[in-house]
């Protein structure tokens, strides 16, 4: 009896080591999709992003982060490859660095321009 | 202090009117590519000119010209037959992309356009993946491949005659 059990045991544990699920991609859905394509612009129509529009375009970025996501690669790595082809004016978000130091700052000088402003047009009533 | 505080708006937005004037002239940032510089992606398509070979990157002749088109897009059959020419009377290799293209409507198009354009060799892409390695955002597209392999340049649209004169042939020198 003990020896069918054994055998039992190990012929179930063959079937579950050789489940063809094993061997299947990561299940990937429409919403791990939109995750990643929510914040880029569609370069096609720079107006609708990657989600919304249905340009080639869209559809190629949709298929590489469906193919790499299934694959089991993160986020980063999926935007890094996108960053390289597409340029960073895929981003809706512009990146933290030298070159758009200009972009980050400008509405703060304009803010600080316009305190500025404000307190002189005070003080110059005041006095 | 006082007036150059008051000036100051004024200032800033000179600067920034100089800044996207001068980005405008030169029109850079609207067909400056991510891949500029950088050697060209690699591709293996079924050959659409050669039967039962494999059009691949790396069998590419450099320098040379890389045109993503389809025979569904208006445009790109208008300016093919102009580049081909210009291709042809400089002693340029000319390769094709068709790119999410038809099979059945792709054999249409070159029979038709057989006696104005000639491809080095062409393939076809019907599921945008090659398209996607070089950041294609439209057709035509095309790219200027130069002699270290390297993609010199990259153009979204038809390329005028001028652009073709100046922006090509110092690359294939």
């Amino acid at each position: 009896m003990k020896f069918f059990l054994s055998c039992a045991k190990i012929i179930l544990l063959a079937c579950f080591l050789i489940n063809p699920a094993w061997a299947q991609p990561r299940p990937v859905s429409d919403r791990d999709i939109e995750n990643i394509t929510t914040d880029l612009r569609c370069l096609t129509c720079p107006n609708e992003n990657i989600t919304e529009s249905t340009s080639p375009m869209a559809l190629d970025v949709k298929n590489y982060i469906r193919e790499r996501l299934s694959a089991g690669d993160d986020k980063d790595q999926i935007l890094k490859v996108l960053t390289g082809r597409y340029g960073e004016e895929l981003h809706y978000k512009p990146v933290w660095a030298y070159h758009t130091l200009l972009l980050w700052l400008t509405p703060l000088l304009a803010l600080a321009c316009g305190a500025l402003m404000i307190v002189r047009i005070f003080k110059k009533d005041q006095a | 202090m006082m007036k150059f505080i008051r000036m100051l708006p004024f200032i800033l937005f000179t600067i920034l009117a100089l800044l996207f004037g001068v980005a405008l002239v030169n029109g850079q940032s609207a067909n400056r590519s991510a891949l500029t510089n950088e050697k060209i992606p690699s591709f293996s398509l079924r050959s659409f000119s050669r039967p039962n070979a494999l059009f691949q990157s790396s069998e590419m002749q450099k320098p040379s010209l890389l045109v993503f088109w389809a025979s569904w897009c208006g445009i790109c059959k208008t300016e093919l037959p102009a580049l081909s020419q210009f291709a042809q009377k400089n002693n340029i290799p000319l390769y094709g992309i068709a790119y999410r293209d038809n099979h059945q409507a792709l054999l249409t198009t070159m029979y038709q356009m057989q006696h104005q354009v000639k491809f080095t060799d062409m393939g076809l892409d019907q599921t945008g993946e090659v398209g996607a390695k070089y950041g294609l955002t439209g057709v035509p597209t095309t790219i200027v491949i130069a002699r270290d392999g390297s993609i010199a340049r990259v153009k979204s649209g038809a390329m005028t005659e001028r652009e073709l004169k100046n922006e090509i042939l110092p690359v294939m020198r």
